[in-house]
């Protein structure tokens, strides 16, 4: 540990000294382990480690970032010298120099602690543990045509020091379980599910997931959308939908758009720019209902840290309050061109990507209403309780959500269950036609891909169940 | 001297491992990052990995490890050889293959891609100019520099080597921000790069955008670019892989032999193409690799597998390992008869589509999907351009959207971008019936 902290430092000393303002050197040791079965049979054991270094620099205004996991003083001098001539280079194509939000320098450790530790949960256990869920997905009397099901678990350690005087070290666990469930039936076809669940912590994590339960619901419910399931009536009507699909939606129609990244145009080439403009604070975009945050401080979240990848605290952020545009996700660039600070929203996958604004857990809070209350004043409408197939378009304007799990609700109660329910709107017509929220808060686990390289962050997605009224609701097929 | 992937093998053997793979990789990339016409970030890296594949009485392991220092390898190693006794053995389990085989040779790679820093910036520039000068405001997009080495040995005797590299640019135009076009340009060679061609087709499309009009739902004939076809059809050739295929995570599940799509479609696995963004000279079992023809006039033909799904299947490997995961590595769709500048008069009357991103599933099995219309798109009559339009999703079907292919270009363009992971060669299309949608409010 020391002699690493010793070489991080000579690497800031090394670029400040080749031409740097300002640098910052990032280490990761992550280790992987994963186990899947393949229609109830494990394939092998397989297991990934990454360790390596990361290192930022402003150059004359220009910004560089150079990795390698080769921690030969001859190689990492080499990396960096080549993203310091770079990012020097690139700095005479700029009419603006980057500079970054002045932050306080934290030195601290902070890490995830594991009530029971994963590391005596043995791989056998694992695996009998996958075995019998697999048996529980095949004991419902239920046609399965297959499945997979996969554990894993990362232990990710992370150093983080700056030329500000940083210093955030780091230690996470994160237990995660995905499946795809096939439910096949011989006039009816086939049924999909995938699910994913995750956590930070221990095998506590695992216990609470109660996927023994989950998956046996989840099956039941299948075959009984395959086989009883009618045609989505279409029209204009209420819609209930479901934490799941409250989550989703908070993530892709109010998490992205909130990144100041987008909105100052940096990932327009891939995941593309936003409908909020720089001005948009204050702006109206929901019922005033409506309360969206983004708070990675949620202790066992899946997306849980505490500072992000630039040594700034994490915190809470409003996105959406009171139904009014309330900040932006920021990192210190984006800040900095915003004249603010940063909101801790800097994330790197891995030591060889640069850290971007990233969301953590994104969810709308909760209400009062419970389900019941939600469903009782709705006289012909949808309930949406899960859902597979979705998407949006690059600002983040014009998405879609398929229903899985749905069922029609007439006179305020659920009747029968419905053939996947499309909802296709937009952004501001759908969180402006939600006039009720429910108490039900939860989350579902997931993977929140953005960036070029690409990169893969841990999420949490959540919120209670939502009515909306009068919306258009379509079907499939 | 004995070097480290041959190290690890020979210590993975002397510890009780009875096969084993090792294949070590040296990434080298320099890329750089821009937006609003100015480079962002640029990034220089260097990564070695060795992945570790073993097997002890049917129990297998698969890793790859970062930790490459020589301090750390005999913990790795014994790490492995733990991991892989208490896995549990495993039906799925293939001897890996012995040899001896025939490799191609005469694989060239262009040396001058991997020592680029500096020049990207200058390449960089050169796409917004072209830009610029064909009426978009401001442009964004990355340029990547790769090179890889790869070393593979095996416990049944084989050694090999291969190399590679590649430069590919993606950049996308604004003339608003709601009219934007987007192009690349990727190649093996520095010959074939051009990114004053991709800055201008991207500029173009951007400008032939402004004002963009709502259309009404409905089905519509579509004539897709280059961008947007090879994104669909590079998800057809993945759902080959033979593990997607064993899990039903494909429509072309139990379809083997089948007619899947229109007599005009056949899509081919090539990584034994010259020169070509995804030539491979062997997989990572260490079997050559060949050219697999996936679906051929719409009858699917072959599934993409490895030893382990090959040997579930009762066939053999087609070389397309991913030890676990087999996968397509060289993407083409065989071009039709039809030129390009003759497509949109044969379309008539429908949307021609540039791009898309965002492909879901409501149902792998089934092909049930939508995927959001982006960047330039035009309502076409009589075989003209009449206006642009916007908000457009495809919401339809895989196995019915490959079936009402009727006709394809002369050209294949290289596509490799954010999208579209896998190289694809892909002409453009006309598809007939396709299933457009938009959103409410």
């Amino acid at each position: 540990m020391t002699n690493l902290v010793e070489l991080l430092k000579r690497i800031l000393d090394y670029a400040i000294a080749s031409g740097a303002s300002y640098a910052e050197a990032r280490f990761h040791n992550d280790f992987e382990k994963n186990i899947a079965l393949k229609n109830g049979e494990v394939e092998a054991v397989e297991a990934n480690y990454e360790r390596g270094i990361g290192i930022r620099v402003i150059v004359n205004g220009g910004l560089g970032f150079a990795s390698t996991n080769l921690l030969k003083p001859e190689t990492i001098t080499s990396v960096v010298d080549k993203a310091i001539k770079m990012a020097r280079a690139s700095s005479l194509n700029k009419k603006t120099a980057i500079s970054f939000s002045e932050e306080e320098a934290y030195s601290i450790e902070w890490s995830v602690f594991e009530k029971k530790n994963l590391e005596n949960w043995s791989l056998n256990d694992k695996v009998d543990f996958l075995k019998k869920l697999d048996d529980e997905i095949l004991s419902q009397g239920v046609s399965v045509s297959s499945r997979y099901l996969a554990y894993s678990e990362e232990r990710s350690e992370r150093l983080y020091v700056n030329t500000e005087g940083a210093f955030i070290s780091s230690r996470t666990t994160r237990p995660s379980f995905s499946a795809l469930i096939t439910v096949a039936d011989p006039s009816k076809g086939v049924i999909q599910r995938t699910l994913q669940f995750g956590g930070s912590g221990g095998l506590e994590a695992v216990e609470s997931w109660k996927l023994e339960e989950k998956l046996k619901e989840e099956v039941k419910a299948l075959h009984k959308m395959l086989v009883d399931s009618i045609r989505t009536p279409e029209g204009i009507m209420d819609v209930v939908i479901g934490s799941e699909v409250t989550g989703i939606i908070s993530h892709e129609a109010s998490g992205h758009p909130g990144e100041a990244d987008r909105i100052l145009g940096r990932e327009g080439a891939q995941a593309g720019e936003s409908y909020l403009t720089p001005n948009d604070i204050g702006r109206k975009i929901g019922s005033e209902i409506v309360n969206l945050v983004d708070d990675p401080t949620i202790p066992g979240s899946f997306g849980f840290y505490l500072f992000d990848d630039e040594g700034v605290k994490a915190r809470r952020k409003y996105l959406i309050k009171e139904g009014r545009i309330f900040e932006f996700l920021m990192n210190r660039e984006t800040a900095a061109k915003l004249g603010v600070k940063s909101n801790g929203s800097a994330r790197a996958s891995g030591y060889d990507v640069e850290p971007i604004v990233r969301m953590s857990n994104t969810f709308m809070l909760p209400g009062d209403y419970t389900l019941e209350e939600l469903l009782n004043d709705v006289s012909k409408g949808v309930y949406i309780k899960s859902f597979m197939e979705w998407n949006i378009d690059d600002k983040r304007w014009n998405q879609r959500y398929v229903g899985l799990e749905a069922y029609l609700i007439e006179d305020g109660k659920l009747t029968v269950p419905v053939k996947n329910p499309v909802i296709e709107i937009t952004t501001e017509k759908l969180f402006t036609s939600i006039d009720a929220v429910g108490r039900d808060l939860g989350f579902t686990a997931a993977t929140c891909g953005k960036g070029d390289p690409m990169q893969g962050v841990p999420v949490y997605t959540g919120g209670p169940s939502v009515r909306i009224r009068s919306i258009r609701v379509g079907g499939v097929g | 001297m004995v070097e480290l992937h041959e190290k690890v093998l020979k210590m993975l053997m002397e510890k009780g491992a009875e096969e084993a793979i090792v294949i070590l990789r040296t990434h080298e990339r320099s890329s750089v990052r821009y937006a609003n016409n100015e480079p962002t970030i640029a990034l220089s890296e260097v990564i070695n990995t060795v992945t570790i594949y073993s097997s002890i009485r049917e129990r297998s392991f698969l890793g790859s490890f970062e930790n490459v220092s020589e301090d750390f390898i005999e913990k790795i190693v014994d790490d492995v050889i733990t991991m892989t006794k208490n896995s549990p053995p495993s039906p799925y389990y293939a001897p890996i293959p012995k040899g001896p085989f025939n490799y191609r040779t005469g694989k060239r790679v262009e040396g001058r891609i991997r020592r680029m820093d500096e020049q990207l910036i200058s390449y960089v520039s050169e796409a917004v100019k072209a830009s610029r000068e064909s009426g978009a405001e401001r442009s964004a997009g990355i340029i990547y520099a790769d090179h890889q080495e790869e070393r593979l040995v095996s416990s049944t005797g084989l050694d090999l080597q291969e190399e590679s590299s590649s430069i590919s640019l993606n950049h996308r135009a604004f003339a608003s921000s709601e009219a934007t076009g987007q192009w690349v340009s990727c190649s093996t060679t520095l010959r074939d790069f051009d990114p004053y061609d991709a800055g201008r087709r991207a500029g173009e499309i951007a400008r032939k955008s402004l004002n963009p009009r709502f259309i009404e739902e409905g089905v519509y004939d579509v004539y897709m670019g280059p961008l947007i076809f090879a994104n669909i059809m590079s998800e057809v050739a993945g759902f080959a892989s033979g593990f997607l295929v064993q899990i039903e995570m494909s429509f072309l599940s139990g379809k083997l032999g089948e007619k899947v799509g229109a007599d005009e479609l056949t899509i081919i696995d090539d990584p034994t193409m010259p020169q070509g963004l995804g030539e491979k000279i062997f997989d990572e079992e260490g079997i050559p690799t060949q050219r697999t023809v996936i679906i051929e006039n719409g009858v699917l033909k072959n599934y993409l597998h490895n030893s382990r799904t090959a040997r579930v299947a009762g066939t053999s490997s087609t070389g397309n390992a991913g030890i676990i995961y087999p996968h397509p590595w060289n993407i083409i769709i065989k071009p039709g008869n039809v030129k390009e500048e003759d497509m949109l008069q044969k379309l008539g009357k429908g949307l021609f589509l540039t791009n898309s991103w965002y492909q879901r599933y409501q149902n792998y099995k089934t092909g049930d999907f939508s995927t959001i219309v982006r960047d330039g798109a035009f309502y076409v009559e009589d075989g003209e351009i009449k206006y642009p339009v916007k908000g457009c999703r495809i919401s339809d079907n895989l196995q019915r959207i490959i079936s009402n292919i009727e006709l394809l270009s002369d050209r294949l363009y290289p596509i490799k971008w954010w999208e579209v992971e896998v190289p694809t060669y892909a002409p453009t299309a006309v598809i007939r019936n396709v299933k457009i949608t938009r959103a409410f409010g």
